[in-house]
């Protein structure tokens, strides 16, 4: 079977060690490199429902394959990740063996390496990436920390830098035998190698969000009224509270028992505060930390975790929790977080950045992310917000633009359908002007009859029937009244219902869902107000 | 001289005899020629932290000539010396994975190390090592053994054993405990898959009432076991242990929905007395003060139920001591 739908055929169920023979099968060949950078997003599907440790088991056999395959600029933000926050040895350990694919290695992969040896020194633990199901004992074990000073070793004069930390190392009691002798081999090789020329570096980044029409695009309706509860137990929408000002957004959850993740996002969050403080934009910006976890994480929970960790709480600064439509809001963020039914295995340190229109502008995921740069973006998203409070004559024109933009986008004939109608009602009801209507009839008649079929044959995948019975009334009453009796009205309401049922069926299904769902709510709302009104006029009646 | 100087000089004392009386006991220990008596000698001791009373002791621990009794006895005495040295840690593991030596000292040593994992400075430089014989144990035949090696490595979450009970619980492979300990073993690790299937063993007709206590309590934890655990609190006609066990969950992981329920089962006269003091409790120690505290209505009719309840002591205690706090509660508010 080919490669390709082999990996397109891996999901949730596929077993862990069909999915190492996989990884085995391409890990030498580069050209499939890609597929491989595609298994390490978090949120892929092979990761859904299973435990934390499967996927640590996975992951870190996935990462020593980058050692054959290479690591390209893609891959290495998710090793270096591992390394700073990670505290699963496997995993760790196999993020240490791929950075081995790097060519040349970079100097700047240290710090990371020194991170990793630094959160396992104390929890060291066998490890073997022969094959992908162990069998104990190991037949040649290697550990977390023999990995990552390999690595240390193979940088070669790329990390003469580490000589004093690993030198300083040397001393500790919690080191095994067989770690102790790598170490040895490492200072070893390393006082004897040449400084390296330190060719290509490697800095993290956020990510910008670019989109040609963004400013044209209003915040999508499923997210705009999301509705969140504050960690006093407050409801807003997700298009309330984003509204204004630049904020800042980042995920966790409390029952998260890695404390380079969760519990440091939230402290590294309220050190944020203070930094934001520092530049005067306390004022200006908003901070929300949402939780991946909803139905553990209680308004008082979130609030306590949030607290303990220096985070100050106010109307601005505030932890929500989404207990329908966390799905949405995730989907919404692309967020790097997989589930076992509600309960998180596994997620990335995700910081967002949001204009005063609640739209995404950029993202720190995976690496821990730079206070300075935050602050930075958050500046120019600040700056653009005043610039357009300065120009409200533009800001308008963007407003109707956007809607115009919108309607377009919307109501564009999407398929050879949509377009036979949109045609043959332009061309039905001006039939009299052109020459050759005697022939250009029966194709037009045909026409809005493909356009009928279709719309009927795809009400249960689109929109329903409303379409298909607003186009035959518009046909009858063309067909009959206009071009029959010839009743001049006839042909504009015709086209009229023709054109409308034509548009209802161009529309996102999703959006037409949610204009149905508004339009009953609207209904329902009207129809419990007016009740509330009658029943309090009664009331006061009886009073009376 | 005031009390807390005698008590000190009194307590300088005390240790200096022990110390003087743990010396010369060593002593013995280590002129002691016959193996016989070593047992009694060490049975007077309190620590051995003498080097040579500490290398005989370890001595005796590899004797295989020597009494059982004396060869667990031995490294029980000498732990903190074992602890400080990676040697002799490296002796135990052996013993450990020997699987020539009794099953009773075995034991003794595994859960001498399991001490010294926490308690040793020096021992995470043994720890791989250490995991990778626990591992080795999940297939010993001695049960117990078996059970202590699961238990050491579920409390640092490791997936192998999770992965191991896991096939267990699912009928896929022999399991290595029994179903209630390996369910309360995988509920060390929220992340390690257990949910679906301990959603099954309870809803299994066939599953006994202990079982179905333990997945109880392991799916507090789960957010979609929720309404599964609402059902038994609720349902009068499961057993009054599976319905409290249900309740203490519910208040543990969903303290919001446990208040909208607790309320109508402690104003139901019909209600189970026990039931209800478990969901008394639970009223007592939730977070959300406002929802237990401002609802009037609900309190002016516990009040009318408690005096009711005058034949049932400790629930009428209870309800009082309820309806006492929130007069408190309402007070501090006020200051």
């Amino acid at each position: 079977m080919n490669i390709k739908n082999l990996i397109a055929g891996l999901n949730s169920s596929t077993p862990g060690n069909q999915i190492a023979a996989i990884i085995d099968a391409i890990k030498h060949r580069r050209s499939y490199r890609k597929i491989l950078t595609g298994l390490l997003d978090i949120q892929h599907p092979v990761y859904l429902g299973r435990s934390s440790r499967e996927v640590d088991h996975i992951r870190g056999y996935l990462f020593a394959s980058f050692r054959e395959a290479g690591v390209d600029s893609k891959t290495l933000p998710f090793l270096l990740a591992t390394l700073q926050s990670e505290l699963e040895v496997y995993p760790l350990a196999g993020a240490a063996i791929g950075l081995r694919g790097l060519t040349p290695p970079i100097p700047d992969i240290l710090h990371y390496l020194l991170t990793g040896l630094n959160n396992i020194k104390s929890n060291d633990d066998a490890v073997s990436f022969e094959t992908y199901v162990l069998t104990w004992p190991l037949q040649n074990p290697s550990s977390g920390l023999v990995e990552i000073l390999k690595t240390l070793q193979w940088m070669g004069g790329s990390a003469i830098s580490a000589l004093i930390p690993l030198k300083t190392l040397q001393g500790s009691v919690h080191l095994a035998a067989n770690v102790k002798a790598q170490l040895l081999q490492t200072i070893d090789a390393l006082e004897n190698t040449i400084p390296g020329d330190n060719c290509c570096t490697f800095e993290p980044h956020g990510k910008k969000r670019f989109s040609l029409f963004r400013r044209y695009q209003n915040l999508p309706g499923r997210v705009a009224n999301l509705i969140l509860e504050n960690q006093e137990g407050k409801m807003c929408t997700y298009g309330q509270f984003f509204h204004g000002k630049p904020s800042v957004v980042v995920f966790f959850y409390t029952r998260c028992d890695n404390p380079y993740k969760c519990s440091l996002t939230i402290s590294r969050l309220s050190k944020l505060q203070n930094d934001l403080q520092e530049a005067g934009l306390a004022d200006k910006t908003k901070i929300a930390a949402i939780t991946y976890d909803p139905f553990y994480d209680q308004p008082l929970r979130l609030k306590a975790f949030c607290e303990n960790r220096g985070m100050v709480m106010n109307q601005d600064n505030c932890a929500f929790r989404i207990e329908n439509g966390n799905d949405d809001l995730l989907h919404y963020f692309s967020s790097e977080v997989n589930f076992i039914g509600s309960i998180v295995n596994n997620h990335s340190i995700e910081l967002y950045v949001i204009d005063a229109c609640g739209k995404i502008t950029g993202s720190y995921t995976q690496l821990q992310w730079d206070n300075e740069k935050v602050i930075r973006d958050l500046k120019t998203q600040e700056e653009k917000r005043e610039r357009a409070a300065a120009r409200p004559v533009m800001t308008a024109f963007k407003n109707v633009s956007s809607a115009f933009l919108s309607l377009a986008i919307i109501f564009f004939p999407k398929c050879p359908f949509c377009w036979a109608a949109y045609f043959s009602f332009l061309g039905i009801s001006n039939i009299s002007l052109f020459q050759y209507s005697r022939w250009l009839m029966p194709v037009l008649v045909v026409l809005l009859t493909v356009n009928l079929y279709a719309l009927f044959r795809g009400a249960n995948k689109r929109n329903g029937l409303l379409p298909f019975y607003l186009s035959c009334t518009g046909i009858f009453i063309v067909l009959f009244f206009n071009l029959v009796i010839k009743l001049k009205w006839a042909a504009f309401s015709g086209t009229m219902l023709i054109l409308a049922g034509a548009v209802l069926n161009s529309i996102d299904p999703r959006i037409f869902r949610h204009f149905i769902h508004h339009i009953n709510q609207v209904r329902i709302n009207a129809y419990d107000k007016t009740r509330l009104i009658f029943e309090r006029h009664a009331l006061s009646k009886k009073a009376s | 001289m005031s009390d807390k100087e005698e008590y000190l000089r009194k307590l300088k004392e005390d240790i200096a005899a022990q110390h003087a009386k743990d010396t010369r006991t060593q002593q013995d220990f280590i002129n002691n020629k016959f193996i016989d008596t070593d047992a009694e000698l060490l049975a007077h001791v309190e620590i051995l932290d003498d080097p040579v009373a500490v290398r005989k002791a370890m001595d005796l621990l590899t004797n295989r000539n020597a009494d059982l009794k004396l060869r667990m006895l031995a490294p029980q005495k000498a732990i903190a010396a074992i602890g400080a040295n990676s040697d002799y840690i490296q002796i135990c593991m052996s013993l450990l994975s020997d699987t020539g030596e009794p099953e009773e000292l075995r034991k003794a040593v595994l859960t001498l190390l399991a001490t010294l994992i926490f308690s040793s400075g020096i021992f995470n430089s043994q720890r791989a090592a250490y995991l990778s014989i626990l591992r080795t144990l999940l297939d010993d035949d001695s049960s117990s053994l078996r059970e202590m090696a699961a238990a050491e490595l579920a409390k640092v979450k490791d997936g192998v054993v999770q992965e191991r009970l896991l096939k267990g619980l699912k009928g896929e492979a022999t399991p290595i405990v029994s179903t209630i300990m390996a369910m309360q073993l995988l509920g060390f690790d929220l992340h390690a898959e257990q949910f679906p299937v301990v959603k099954k063993i309870l809803q299994n007709p066939a599953t006994d009432e202990p079982t179905k206590l333990q997945a109880i309590r392991i799916l507090g934890n789960d957010p979609d076991s929720r309404q599964l655990l609402v059902d038994l609190m609720l349902d009068k006609n499961q057993p009054g242990e599976i319905r409290m066990t249900s309740a203490a969950s519910i208040q543990v992981s969903h303290p919001e929905s446990f208040i909208k329920l607790a309320k109508p089962i402690l104003l139901d006269e019909t209600e189970s007395n026990d039931v209800q003091a478990v969901v008394l409790t639970g009223l007592l120690l939730n977070h959300d003060k406002a929802a237990v505290y401002d609802d009037e209505k609900f309190l002016n009719q516990l009040q009318q139920v408690s005096l009711l309840n005058a034949t049932v002591p400790t629930l009428r205690k209870m309800s009082d001591r309820l309806i006492k706090k929130t007069t408190i509660e309402r007070k501090s508010r006020k200051d």
